[in-house]
């Protein structure tokens, strides 16, 4: 598909040559053949998106019986958990969501309107909005990891961690490699004099740079204080991350055998028959867990399945997310959106708010609790 | 329905105020920051156990403020109303439907034996010390 002035034009010159079939139906490029009117195409279409939404919240749904059941049987372990999380961070990245809401909202407005352009200021907010996300997600998942605040049976929190890969970097890395593809796609558009082209990779390499911005703000951040007694470790990540040095031979007090693709089991004693572990997210991995652990500090393995299961999907969903107002992105740049047409972005929006719902509840029920 | 219709203003859309989505925002961030100043004075202000069901009761809010407005649900089709508040009573179903028998089988948990209890054999019966 080219631009929406030359459909349009292709359109109206088809016009003349063959029946349509309907005598009023000429919405313009966009309305299928076989809808009644532009209002028919967008309803049909919203009440697609209307069922998927249905389907994900039930689908959702299971992961917060998962959590009631288990809080409503450990409430100890829910309040012994929460000193781990910050909530600052939380709250941070709440507020974040709400603002991309409110610029995805905006740019559904300007949808309605015909102002392709606004949308795309609108859109591309989003889109940074949504990497700010990931990158706080980013500082907060590899803290955990550092101290050994892992799921089910890997949660060694509390014991002598050995010296970690660099988690930082591998989460970081899809980024980095999107970031640079994006500006050098940007560079040889520019070079080629393809503006609209030019346009679209320089908007999502923008986006991309939200990712850093949300790592430098996670990082900066001043600590709420409950983790002092593991003080440093937030910096640390982003030095071993910015060196990129593997630091991580052979110290770890268990002798196992170290291995990059194993670096999460270094130090477990349970690493060798922990290979079902992920399974095990109940009382199962309390009681296998206790052994070797000291016995003030309850094992709270079970709460962090509970807690990356439920944040990780929503973060995959925020990754969905960010590939719709991709597509949205190079929508609104080609001009194709106008009154009678304006079904995807509206469908994109009510997807992306569904995602904040979501987050409206996890945040309160991971971060909040006392 | 003729061609101009296309440029002319919207005639099935609902374009959102803009005054309406920034009040609808302020109002998110605000409670979003009353929830987080309340879960650090629970203390203070003896909610204790009802901490829990505050801040579902403002999470409830801020859904709803995002579903009416910026998702339109206000403006929407009945049906479409309907089919998306169907999801929740569903998923309250299920959550209802677990948690009937929550306590149901605790005994059998608790004399299930372990390293601390292991089980012993009294006249060929295995039974659990407690």
């Amino acid at each position: 598909m080219t631009t929406a002035a030359s459909v349009e034009h292709h359109e109206e010159a088809g016009d003349g040559h063959h029946d349509h079939g309907h005598h009023e139906h000429h919405d313009g490029p966009f309305i299928a053949h076989h809808f009644e009117s532009a209002e028919q195409q967008f309803d049909s279409g919203k009440l697609g998106m209307w069922l998927f939404l249905v389907q994900e919240i039930l689908f959702f749904s299971g992961l917060f019986v998962a959590y009631i059941i288990y809080r409503n049987h450990n409430p100890e372990i829910f309040e012994a958990a929460h000193v781990h999380l910050d909530k600052w961070l939380g709250g941070l990245n709440t507020i974040v969501l709400l603002f991309s809401s409110l610029t995805m909202a905006w740019a559904v407005r300007c949808a309605q309107l015909g102002k392709n352009l606004a949308a795309v200021v609108h859109i591309v907010i989003t889109m940074v909005c949504a990497n700010i996300f990931l990158g706080v997600k980013a500082i907060e998942y590899t803290h955990k990891w550092e101290m050994g605040l892992f799921w089910a049976n890997y949660y060694t929190y509390g014991q002598p961690q050995p010296d970690h890969p660099p988690y930082l970097m591998y989460i970081s890395a899809p980024f980095i490699v999107c970031t640079l593809v994006a500006a050098f796609l940007a560079t040889v558009s520019r070079v080629r004099e393809s503006d609209f082209w030019f346009k679209f990779f320089l908007c999502i390499t923008i986006s991309f740079l939200g990712y850093f911005i949300g790592l430098g703000i996670a990082w900066a951040m001043p600590s709420s204080g409950h983790d002092d007694h593991h003080g440093g470790h937030g910096s640390h990540a982003v030095h071993a991350a910015a060196d990129g040095h593997e630091e991580g031979h052979g110290k770890e007090g268990h002798g196992d055998s170290h291995d990059e693709s194993h670096g999460k089991d270094d130090g477990h004693g349970h690493a060798n028959d922990a290979d079902h572990a992920e399974q095990g997210t109940d009382s199962g991995a309390a009681a296998m867990a206790t052994a070797d652990e000291p016995q003030e500090e309850p094992d709270l393995g079970g709460f962090f399945s509970i807690y990356y299961a439920m944040t990780g999907l929503h973060a995959i969903h925020i990754l969905a997310g960010i590939v719709a107002l991709t597509w949205l992105l190079y929508r609104t740049l080609a001009m194709h959106f106008r009154p009678n047409y304006f079904g995807p972005v509206e469908n994109v929006g009510l997807y992306w708010h569904l995602v904040d719902l979501i987050w409206i509840y996890l945040f309160p029920m991971m971060y909040l609790i006392h | 329905m003729s061609d101009n219709h296309s440029e002319e203003h919207a005639y099935f859309s609902h374009p959102m105020p803009v005054w309406m989505l920034l009040l609808v925002f302020v109002s998110l961030v605000f409670l979003t920051v009353l929830t987080v100043v309340m879960s650090e004075l629970t203390e203070a202000l003896m909610i204790g156990q009802w901490e829990l069901w505050v801040s579902m009761g403002i999470a409830t809010l801020k859904a709803m403020l995002v579903i009416f407005f910026f998702m339109h649900v206000l403006y929407d089709k009945p049906f479409n109303k309907m089919l998306f508040f169907s999801s929740f009573l569903f998923a309250a179903l299920f959550i209802a439907m677990t948690l009937l028998d929550t306590y149901q089988y605790s005994d059998d948990v608790t004399s299930f034996p372990t390293d601390d209890r292991p089980a012993r054999v009294v006249g060929g019966k295995t039974v659990s010390e407690n």
